[in-house]
């Protein structure tokens, strides 16, 4: 509060009052103030607070964060203001001492988003850096001419663009917004589903589209540092993430895949390759039930603990059978031709099975050199 | 002597006719693939690789390597010094040059033939060579193993103008 002082009347070059909020309470932190019931102006230099009698204002230079808190029950909606140090030579204000480096902006009747986005915007163009310079080019717009005139053009041109950009990034900031309320409620939903055992293809149906949202909640590093921890948070997460599409795929998925998978399941926060690959090195059988290997070739793929059992299975078939193609397999062991295909390949890439190229097709057999 | 050769199991296993992707697949049937020709070549008593014979399809189930397969075979071979090649031709060496070349070099010491000319066909096909396990080697072959010899100081090659080695002449020290 204390970065606050008495208003200055005159009015800034290229100043611009851009939202007036009324009922609004002055926080000092967690403490209320004496400025109840005012109304507040959000200009481009600064933030005017005033109930008639005194008014005070708040240099937008101070501001460092933004942050908005939705009305609670018997709380009113709030918009949370982090500050910068004051400076020595500052000019007295109301209060002049305080124990918190922000403040708070309560909104009794609402408008905190709106307040929230106007702030932000402001923050955004620094028009009061700008300001100065925009006085001393004032008279050359009467002689404009020439090149000067042109450079004009250019820059306001490139102005508009800039203001048209950040309106258009004001709907994203909105769209963020709502996208968290859309997680959680999905989640909520799933949780409701959990309880209540129904079974349809509805509730299936709209089970794999809350799936199909991935990870509401992901592990970054500004939530979990850097190096081995962060590694395997991300470990542990891309393990839970990653069980369904391993089982499905036969218990072995190369990197690639677990790579593009995982950041799909993500959405944003992406991870980076050497990320995904640190992760998977953090992972044990023991505690995900899977593990990276490294094949001879170079090709680096996460195998799943059933990976075992389900080669058994396949080895099993064929030499009941002698050999088998993909065709085959896949009637024989009930799966779909495709998934055939991806397990043959994993058991030869193993070195169980081996393959004979003919007219017909390829068709595989155990691998007998590798047993003599 | 051919009827006492017994085709190895692999000679009955279909994928041993494809070249496995898979690098130790293929190295162990690389291994098979070498010892199958040189066993078969050593019971025969051939020294050419014939790529159109028996070795490299099997009539019975109906299997055969592709060119293109026969050459990694037999690149494999030449790499392991289990045989060489000649222009297109490609001889098999079941046992090494070195050992090719103690044979011939221990025979002619053993008869007292060093420091006397003899030809190659004398060690090819004459008499005193009768029973010695290098008895009808591939002239151009013995060639090959007398030149080893040559480069290690215990013989000099005396080669005259003719091609297919006819006149050409050896002396052991």
């Amino acid at each position: 509060m204390d970065r606050w002082i008495w208003e200055n009347k005159d009015k800034r070059a290229a100043e611009e009052n851009r939202q007036t909020i009324s009922h609004v309470r002055l926080y000092d932190g967690e403490d209320k103030t004496p400025f109840d019931q005012g109304s507040l102006t959000v200009s481009t230099h600064r933030l005017l607070w005033s109930d008639g009698k005194q008014s005070i204002e708040l240099p937008l230079k101070y501001i460092v964060k933004v942050e908005s808190h939705g009305a609670k029950f018997t709380k009113s909606a709030k918009v949370i203001l982090t500050l910068a140090k004051a400076p020595h030579s500052k000019i007295p204000g109301p209060i002049n001492e305080s124990k918190y480096d922000y403040i708070k902006l309560s909104f009794v009747k609402g408008g905190h988003q709106e307040a929230e986005l106007s702030i932000k915007k402001c923050l955004d163009e620094k028009r009061w850096e700008k300001g100065v310079i925009a006085v001393q080019n004032q008279p050359s717009s009467l002689m404009g001419g020439g090149l000067v005139r042109i450079e004009r053009q250019i820059e306001s041109s490139r102005i508009s663009t800039d203001q048209s950009l950040s309106t258009a990034f004001k709907d994203i900031d909105n769209l963020m917004v709502k996208g968290k309320e859309m997680v959680s409620l999905a989640e909520r939903i799933a949780q409701k589903l959990s309880d209540v055992k129904t079974n349809g293809d509805e509730t299936v149906e709209l089970k794999s589209h809350l799936l199909s949202i991935g990870i509401s909640n992901p592990v970054t590093r500004e939530t979990h540092g850097t190096g081995t921890s962060y590694h395997k948070s991300l470990g542990n997460e891309l393990a839970r993430m990653i069980h369904g599409p391993l089982n499905e795929a036969g218990g072995v998925l190369s990197v690639s895949e677990v790579y593009c998978r995982y950041n799909r399941a993500r959405g944003i926060e992406l991870v980076s390759p050497e990320d995904v690959v640190n992760a998977c090195k953090t992972l044990t059988p023991e505690h995900h039930g899977m593990e990276l290997k490294k094949f001879s070739s170079g090709v680096l793929v996460v195998e799943g603990d059933n990976f075992k059992s389900i080669m058994d299975n396949l080895l099993q078939t064929i030499k009941s059978n002698d050999c088998c193609n993909a065709v085959k397999l896949s009637n024989l062991m009930a799966i779909p031709l495709l998934l055939a295909k991806e397990r043959l390949q994993a058991a030869e890439q193993h070195g169980i099975v081996c393959r004979d190229e003919t007219d017909d097709g390829i068709f595989f057999y155990e691998n007998l050199f590798c047993m003599a | 002597m051919g009827a006492d050769y017994e085709w190895p199991w692999q000679y009955e296993f279909p994928p041993f006719f494809t070249i496995q992707p898979i690098p130790k697949t293929k190295e162990q049937q690389l291994i098979s693939w070498r010892n199958l020709i040189c066993d078969y070549h050593k019971s025969n008593r051939k020294w050419e690789v014939d790529t159109a014979g028996v070795v490299f399809q099997n009539k019975k189930i109906g299997r055969q390597l592709s060119p293109a397969a026969i050459r990694v075979v037999l690149q494999s071979l030449c790499d392991e010094g289990q045989g060489v090649m000649n222009g297109e031709r490609c001889f098999v060496l079941w046992n090494s040059v070195a050992q090719w070349a103690s044979l011939i070099h221990n025979w002619a010491v053993d008869r007292g033939l060093t420091n006397t000319v003899l030809t190659l066909f004398e060690i090819h096909g004459g008499d005193d060579t009768e029973g010695e396990p290098f008895h009808t080697m591939d002239i151009w072959l013995l060639h090959h193993v007398i030149s080893y010899l040559e480069k290690e100081g215990k013989a000099e090659l005396m080669l005259g103008d003719s091609d297919d080695f006819s006149d050409a002449g050896v002396k052991f020290f």
